[in-house]
């Protein structure tokens, strides 16, 4: 009897462990493609704490998607926790890593590591971090990272790289939740998402020479062809106490225009009551802009005395994200989902969509290279 | 895949013997003699599958968790975002907040979130862990869509002074100590059980940078954690029994960062008080019950980004029930329940109060000797939103005996529903209180198989299989117009699959044998939403593994004593499109004990037991790095 059972038992567990190999055959995630031929970035920040942030390689001119993971498929590691942003530096990429605390920097088009900008000593000769990266820019040689530190101090604090060594080499303290940056010659500007003001910081010197007010909540920048710097502010908002807790706006937001000869702000388009709006982009000739503002894209020239009041189209759900093409004036914009598959899509000038592709999760930002 | 072989192999190979685990719903522990017989709630859940965890495995370290206990002794698979940290369950590829975590008949998963964190959970805490998956298990109340875990501590009467005491030291800072004592005579029972663990987790795990790869020692991991039970029963009279019960749980946890993330200095303090009082009356053919709880469970989270977020309810609910025996064949049992809840929670902006009701009505009729039958019906009531009436209706039949031979059928077909919880109602901004509840509509049928050629060699096997389709699944999305996330009644969900579960005992003499071989296979994908639900149809649900074995052996002589436990796990996906996964994995465990006995009444037993033996490097959850091979060694005084 035990005889018999035993030779059961056995034949038993050797076609259970066949069986568990057969299972552990996990799908094939090799990623065999060539980095070669992306002429657009597409950043991924991925989920918070899953370390999946990836840029995915793209060809405008193809429109085909080249490498889905091209930083883990070229550096054989992953890319780190939230990818906030890419900045493109000639034939360099910066990628801002937010809750890795660093900055992956990869030579392009081949995407291949160069160096990791996360720690360094600071000026009082202790060790420190990058803390809460968000955006980079440069000037003046040297690169620039605004840092939230966390949502609590009253100042954030913008890193200066010497973009030769890769090192921290000054820390500046600005306002409350600086996030996007843009550059006119010798001046740096901030936005001090967290208060009402843009931080302007002299890149010979590297200290803030002036605190521009604009208003509520100033996060999205950019430059337009006559170096006027263009500032979204979002404004304010808060939740009903009573179910189901709608948004109450509280400060609309705001399109602020400032001369960075003077450092004044010649001009506040303010939003209608209840309106806000972000991600302010521009157009190649630097003569548009575009926003978004709930579902819909809004497009308005930098002569424009008014906001526009029809967008130039919508998506139910709106985008997650928004950039132009500036070769071909192309808009790209991804809807947002962050538990599966997301996608983003293309449109003409006129709004019309032209093609759509399916990505990881959603993109927070198209870079254009070359 | 070799390791796998060689892993079980051998241990197979020996087959042979001892008590099987208590797979049955009966409750052996009671004596015959008992004055007052209380009839259990289970016994009005016949035709469903049922697991009792297998207490000596369970205690080998009594400061250990629920999920600890589950991962290692059973194919359920739990969700782990690191040693000691959020351990969710998910039974028969439901959510976590379809699983309802019973102490005593009363429902203990957190209100806010509507799910249990088993690493909160220790397992002595209660004498008797037993899962029963599926909807069936609706005749336990609210949520209990996937199934139901049920923590209890059964009585059992005119035992004297019984108890034990651990030491415990481990790897990476793991230190634990437990006791627990009880005593019974045929009028009193009483039973306190104190546990304490702490441990540094700064176990080494590698990550590639710039640089290659390097080792780093996990960093915020550490936790510290006790708990505090105490059960008395006392007989009134020949009729009466009057119980109390209290279990405190307190557990203080850094939360481990994501390997690649930042370290936030998150940290967590998770704090439960549990009273419960309750009294029977059994008289003839009328058995009366009435039980109040009254439950405070806080859970405060801090780091240096989030700087506080707070979170304090307290749940006081009575529960009354009236059974009534009309034949020998024949009971019936009529219930009901109140729970109100006060919430204070952070992310509420104002305190919040609930009331939630719910009646029921039990049959329960044996036609057969060998026919058990129930139905049950259970309606709730909540504002806002009636949930459906839920019917189960449940059967067991012995189909055949013959010689050691008994083969049983059993079948159910249940509908079951969950109320949405506070956080889903009430979560500001986001929160829906027009969320209708889940519902959920189901049935399973299985054969069990048991053979006892001789006394002492026995074999039982179990097959089941399931469909069940959960309607109006909740589900957090980006809002249509606003920009922030709020949950919906989304989608449709149908798990289906298979479990097979094989126990063999064998006590030939000295040497005693148990060996547990179970499988389970389990398909849940979403089969239809709406158009504005971008997760597609027809795919695997994350962190639902489709294959999952747990093959676990307990060979006794003389003083030794030799477990090992080991797990398969396949690959699970880890966003709704499945295309992301993390790997499958293989793990292994074990302890090797001996008892010394000093005395008829006392007792040593020193154990060493090794965790992950094959020192692999696998993950739960995406980018939470788990320990490489470790230990803990054990010095266990016991007495009776």
């Amino acid at each position: 009897m035990t005889q018999r059972f035993l030779s059961f038992s056995a034949r038993t567990a050797l076609i259970l462990a066949s069986g568990l190999s057969l299972w552990s055959c996990d799908p094939d995630d090799k990623n065999d493609a060539s980095p070669a031929g992306s002429n657009v970035f597409i950043v991924q920040e991925g989920n918070f704490q899953r370390s999946n942030s990836e840029v995915v390689g793209f060809n405008s001119e193809v429109g085909a998607i080249i490498n889905a993971a091209l930083f883990r498929s070229v550096n054989n590691r992953i890319l780190g926790d939230v990818a906030q942003s890419m900045t493109v530096v000639g034939d360099l990429g910066y990628i801002v890593v937010n809750n890795s605390r660093k900055i992956e920097v990869v030579s392009l088009p081949d995407f291949s590591e160069k160096a990791t900008i996360s720690t360094f000593t600071n000026a009082a000769g202790q060790a420190d971090t990058l803390r809460l990266p968000r955006y980079f820019a440069t000037s003046n040689n040297k690169g620039y990272v605004s840092q939230t530190v966390n949502y609590s101090v009253p100042n954030g604090l913008i890193g200066v790289i010497n973009l030769t060594t890769n090192q921290v080499t000054k820390t500046i303290p600005v306002g409350k939740q600086p996030e996007q940056m843009a550059v006119v010659g010798n001046k740096l500007f901030v936005s001090n998402n967290g208060g009402n003001t843009v931080s302007v910081i002299n890149t010979l010197t590297d200290v803030v020479e002036a605190t521009i007010t604009v208003a509520d909540s100033p996060a999205s920048m950019v430059v337009d062809k006559n170096n006027a710097v263009w500032v979204m502010c979002s404004g304010q908002s808060t939740y009903s106490s009573t179910p189901p807790y709608a948004p109450i706006v509280t400060v609309p937001g705001s399109l602020v225009r400032i001369d960075p000869a003077t450092n004044a702000v010649t001009t506040t388009l303010r939003f209608a009551a209840g309106q806000q709006a972000g991600g302010l982009r521009t157009n190649g000739a630097k003569d548009q802009l575009f926003f978004r503002r709930q579902a819909g894209v809004y497009r308005m020239a930098i002569t424009d005395a008014a906001l526009p009041t029809a967008p130039l189209f919508q998506r139910r759900g709106g985008f997650y994200s928004l950039d132009v093409d500036p070769r071909t004036g192309v808009i790209y914009g991804s809807p947002e989902n962050f538990s599966g598959t997301a996608r983003f899509f293309r449109y003409q000038t006129t709004g019309q969509v032209i093609d759509s592709f399916t990505i990881g999760t959603s993109a927070n930002s198209f870079v254009f290279y070359k | 895949m070799l390791a796998v072989a060689i892993g079980l192999l051998p241990t197979a190979a020996v087959q042979a013997q001892r008590t099987p685990i208590d797979t049955s719903a009966s409750t052996p522990h009671l004596l015959p003699t008992a004055v007052v017989e209380a009839a259990r709630l289970s016994r009005y859940a016949v035709g469903s599958r049922r697991t009792t965890l297998d207490s000596v495995a369970v205690n080998q370290l009594p400061a250990g968790t629920l999920a600890e206990a589950l991962g290692r002794l059973t194919p359920i698979y739990l969700k782990n975002y690191g040693p000691g940290q959020l351990s969710s369950i998910t039974l028969r590829g439901t959510s976590a907040r379809h699983t309802a975590v019973l102490w005593n008949g009363f429902n203990i998963n957190l209100p806010t979130l509507g799910e249990a964190d088993f690493a909160l959970l220790p397992v002595n805490g209660a004498t008797r862990i037993t899962v029963q998956p599926g909807p069936a298990s609706a005749v336990y109340g609210n949520g209990a869509l996937g199934g139901t875990v049920l923590l209890s501590s059964p009585v059992q009467w005119g035992a004297g002074w019984r108890g034990q005491a651990q030491g415990d030291v481990g790897n990476y800072g793991m230190r634990a100590g437990s006791v627990e004592n009880s005593f019974s005579n045929e009028k009193l029972a009483l039973r306190t059980a104190a546990s304490y663990r702490e441990g540094q987790n700064d176990f080494p795990y590698q990550e590639r940078t710039i640089d290659g790869l390097v080792t780093r020692r996990q960093t915020n991991a550490a936790y510290r954690q006790w708990s505090l039970t105490q059960d008395a029963t006392l007989r009134l009279g020949q009729h009466g029994e009057l119980m109390g019960a209290v279990w405190l749980t307190d557990a203080d946890r850094r939360i481990q960062p994501g390997i690649g993330a930042a370290n936030d200095n998150a940290q967590e303090r998770d704090q439960s008080r549990r009273l419960l009082a309750g009294y029977r009356h059994v008289a003839g053919r009328h058995e009366t019950g009435v039980r109040a709880a009254w439950f405070e469970d806080i859970l405060n989270y801090r780091s240096n980004t989030v700087v506080q977020s707070n979170s304090r309810v307290r749940t006081s609910q009575v529960q009354a029930d009236h059974s009534l025996q009309l034949l020998s064949t024949l009971s019936v049992r009529v219930g009901g329940e109140a729970q109100h809840f006060a919430a204070r929670v952070d992310g509420y902006g104002q305190d919040l109060t609930e009331n939630r009701f719910s009646g029921y009505a039990l049959v329960r009729y044996d036609p057969l000797p060998t026919l058990r039958l129930t139905a049950n019906f259970r309606q709730a009531f909540i504002p806002g939103h009636r949930p459906p009436l839920a019917p189960t209706l449940g059967g067991e039949w012995q189909v055949w005996q013959h010689d050691a031979h008994t083969l049983l059928l059993k079948g159910s077909a249940a509908r079951s529903y969950r109320v949405p919880t506070l956080n889903e109602r009430y979560w500001r901004p986001g929160g829906n209180p027009n969320l209708l509840p889940e519902t959920s509509l189901g049935y399973e049928a299985g054969v069990q198989h048991t053979f006892k050629p001789t006394p002492t060699l026995s074999l039982a096997t179990e097959l089941t299989a399931y469909r069940q389709q959960v309607r109006n699944w909740v589900q957090w999305l980006p809002g249509d117009t606003v920009s922030y996330w709020s949950p919906r009644n989304l989608r449709r969900v149908r798990a289906q699959g298979a479990e097979l579960s094989s126990e063999l005992s064998w006590q030939p003499g000295r040497y005693a044998l148990t060996a547990r071989v179970a499988y389970a296979y389990t398909q849940s994908q979403k089969v239809s939403g709406y158009t504005f639900d971008s997760d597609p149809v027809g795919v695997q649900l994350p962190y639902v593994p489709l294959h999952t074995v747990a093959f676990t052996t307990r060979q006794s002589w003389r003083g030794w004593q030799l477990l090992t436990q080991s797990t398969f796990t396949s690959f699970r996906y880890t966003d709704a499109s499945a295309t992301t996964f993390l790997p499958s994995y293989f793990l292994l465990s074990g302890s090797l004990g001996y008892t010394f006995t000093i005395h008829n009444t006392w007792s040593l037993t020193a154990l060493v037991q090794g965790f992950n033996l094959t020192n692999l490097t696998y993950n739960s959850y995406e980018a939470r790095a788990m320990p490489p091979r470790n230990g803990v060694l054990s010095l266990r005084v016991s007495w009776r």
